[in-house]
């Protein structure tokens, strides 16, 4: 079978289970769920940073303890200090995708110290499974996270194939030859188009001339996810490996398919919290 | 599938139209247009008129198309032709023709929006609901009931019309003479003080400042509609059910009834109903919703609306050529300040999901009636059109505005901008907006620890 034709199969498996689980799940085996996939993620990682052994198991359940402290430290919260809690967590995530990573990938830093990448592993997977669960809950509930990663992947889906079929200038040879501009275009222009149909279909934007300013934050946002692409490749080629795994024929491991959420995911969810705050 | 298609066409037509801009000044300047293209990438179709210079072309993927100029950037040029390149024009021409784009989009959403205030639009009686006591219109002695007639002497045949005038006096500094009809027929005039409004009153809900908010008809707590599988449904409430009293409060209007529902997320309620003349209750538990960061109560049901009664505030007005083309002029600047602005608090953070998002208000009812309608078809083009050339006036690199920006650095400085500054003044905007927002980031949650 070729590679785009699993990876076709597959995509539609993962997005029709995923579907499933988003709509019909109850909150808690949500949760469960990703707890999971943050654990599957975190086993990659440790991959990736090369601890193996008695490091990455500990690794791995210093990881299960934070997840369910943090899930534990939820239900047991009113909703101020939730906000507090989710905001902080939401922080970390925004400072390493606002300023640490676009300076690693400019700088292009190695780095060997496995502190360091323990805690960047942290900062990447664990907001990311928060904001799975936080902007679930957002009314009207999932559309809200279904449309935010409908953008991710629209934007994924535009990349790979205009970059297929027109890529020549490389975005980033060091990090990632396989990426172009053209794919980047084709990314930007997808993502429109999928934020014009979101806008004129959905019943939720009463300020029909939010549509500009809608462009344009789905723009950053497709800069976001470049960024969380490219950093994920940029710690893989650091690793020597190609995939992060192999769970999913024709798209490597678990963090191979959800690279731009980590960067995307997060910092949608922050500023969902923000706009229910002001 | 048929909308889908229908609506990629919309947006193909739109792209034409920005493209035709450039082409039609890029002719009036004497630059050779190589190609006109629908679409980018692989050609599918192209014709030549006669002997034009031109190539019209359809290319594979329709979310675009593009103008081919000839130009010595992109390939040799003969030099009989020198004169003919885009890129010896002088700047002033460059400008044009970069800025006659995004131009050709708004010129198309001022004939959308006069083809459709010529054809009529669906509005809103200029009825007057409560009046907000102790604001101008408590002064002016205006009355819940009254039907606004004129302005200043000038007709308001809606809502819309009315809320223009007001705010056209306002940003005048004049006080407003309303000469209206009250519910039982007589003639009334008033003084609005609409001058007394500062800047920052009109930005939002300006009418609701001056005390003035459209007429809703009364809706009673009876059921009109139940979610599937929501709380209401399941705990056996039916359509067509008048809510009596919920937690022992009489209910009398719908508003009170979600009043007494919001205040009980996950906490029981018992309800007071008559159906079919006889009285029975229920108890039912709202769901707990966060909005706004307040947890709410809802069970998934709506009103029954009056639909008659709606539709009697509803109405439909159609302008003559003349004031057609200024109502059309005038939507498309409101809509491209509102746009801007809109985007100033996205970038700024300060747009709340209430912004973007509300519950459904009584303009959009008046807009749904028309959903279908060819009116709101028109309205939703002009819109997208109108977008388009915002953004494309914004200095963003690779768009029209990346251009304008690069040739106005050029009128200036007095020469071309080299290459290389150019990509760095592009990296300090890169850096400066990611300044901004993570600046805005910042103060959202300085906000955030000192409330």
């Amino acid at each position: 079978m070729s590679v785009l034709k699993s990876r076709v199969i597959t995509a539609i498996v993962l997005l029709a289970l995923l579907l499933a689980a988003l709509f019909l799940l109850p909150p808690i085996a949500w949760e469960i769920l990703v707890v999971v996939m943050v654990m599957q993620g975190v086993a990659e990682w440790s991959r990736l940073s090369g601890l193996s052994g008695r490091k990455g198991t500990l690794y791995w359940v210093a990881t299960l303890c934070i997840m369910l402290t943090l899930l534990w430290l939820d239900h047991g919260s009113d909703d101020a200090q939730r906000l507090s809690l989710h905001l902080a967590v939401y922080f970390v995530s925004a400072v390493l995708w606002l300023l640490l990573v676009p300076t690693w990938l400019m700088v292009g830093w190695k780095v060997t110290n496995p502190w360091a990448m323990i805690f960047v592993g942290w900062a990447v997977l664990i907001p990311t499974g928060l904001a799975m669960i936080d902007l679930r809950e957002f009314d009207p509930s999932p559309w809200v996270l279904l449309m935010v990663m409908g953008l991710v992947w629209i934007a994924d889906t535009g990349a790979y194939f205009a970059g297929r079929r027109f890529g020549k200038n490389k975005l980033a040879p060091s990090i990632s030859p396989g990426k172009t501009w053209e794919g980047v275009i084709g990314a930007l222009l997808c993502v429109s188009l999928y934020i014009v149909l979101v806008w004129s279909f959905s019943p939720n934007f009463v300020y029909k001339e939010v549509l500009p300013g809608l462009l344009l934050a789905s723009w950053w946002w497709v800069g976001l996810a470049v960024i969380g692409d490219l950093f994920e490749s940029a710690i893989k080629r650091q690793a020597g490996v190609k995939d992060s795994g192999a769970l999913l024929p024709g798209h490597g491991g678990l963090l191979d398919r959800i690279d731009a959420l980590t960067s995307t995911l997060p910092l949608a969810a922050m500023a969902m919290l923000f706009q229910r705050i002001s | 599938m048929t909308t889908i298609l229908a609506f990629i066409g919309a947006i193909a037509l739109l792209v034409v139209f920005h493209e035709f801009g450039h082409y039609w000044v890029a002719r009036r300047c004497g630059v050779k247009v190589l190609r006109f293209s629908i679409g980018f990438g692989k050609v599918l179709y192209r014709k030549r008129f006669g002997a034009g210079e031109t190539e019209w072309v359809v290319s594979a993927i329709p979310l675009g198309g593009y103008v081919k100029m000839l130009d010595e950037r992109e390939g040799e040029v003969a030099a009989h032709e020198l004169s003919r390149t885009f890129n010896r024009q002088p700047v002033r021409n460059r400008i044009a023709i970069v800025a006659a784009g995004p131009l050709a989009n708004f010129l198309l959403a001022i004939l959308l929006y006069w083809i459709m205030f010529v054809h009529g639009v669906p509005g809103l009686k200029p009825v007057l609901g409560e009046i907000t006591p102790a604001s101008p219109a408590a002064s002016a002695m205006l009355q819940e009931g009254e039907t606004i007639i004129s302005v200043n002497g000038e007709p308001v045949p809606s809502w819309q019309e009315l809320r223009w005038a007001l705010l056209d006096l306002a940003l005048k500094g004049v006080d407003a003479t309303l000469i209206g009809r009250s519910a039982q027929g007589e003639m009334l005039s008033h003084q609005l003080a609409s001058s007394q409004l500062k800047a920052d009153d009109m930005d939002g809900d300006f009418t609701a400042k001056l005390g003035l908010k459209p007429y809703q008809p009364l809706m009673l707590p009876v059921i009109g509609e139940l979610a599937e599988g929501g709380v209401a449904q399941q705990s056996g409430l039916q359509v067509g059910d008048l809510v009596l009293r919920a937690d022992g409060v009489a209910v009398q209007r719908w508003s009170e009834l979600v009043e007494v529902v919001r205040q009980h997320p996950e906490l029981p309620i018992h309800f007071d109903i008559q159906r079919g003349g006889v009285t029975t209750s229920l108890q039912l538990t709202p769901k707990g919703v966060d909005e706004s960061g307040v947890r709410v109560g809802k069970i998934g049901a709506g009103p029954k609306v009056d639909k008659e009664a709606w539709q009697a505030l509803l109405t439909e007005v159609s302008y003559g050529a003349g004031d057609a083309l200024r109502q059309a002029l005038r939507k498309t600047w409101e809509t491209s300040v509102v746009s801007l602005k809109m985007m100033g608090k996205m970038v700024m953070g300060e747009v709340s999901m209430k912004n973007l998002s509300g519950p459904i208000t009584i303009a959009d009812y008046a807009g749904q009636s028309a959903a279908m309608g060819v009116a709101a078809y028109l309205g939703f083009l002009a819109l997208i059109s109108i977008s388009l050339g915002v953004l494309n006036l914004l200095p963003i690199p690779l768009l029209d505005g990346g251009h304008l920006l690069y040739y106005v650095a050029e009128l200036v400085k007095g020469s071309p901008v080299s290459e290389q500054a150019w990509d760095i003044g592009q990296r300090i905007g890169i850096a400066l907006l990611g300044t901004l927002m993570v600046f805005a980031m910042f103060n959202d949650i300085n906000r955030l620890i000192s409330s």
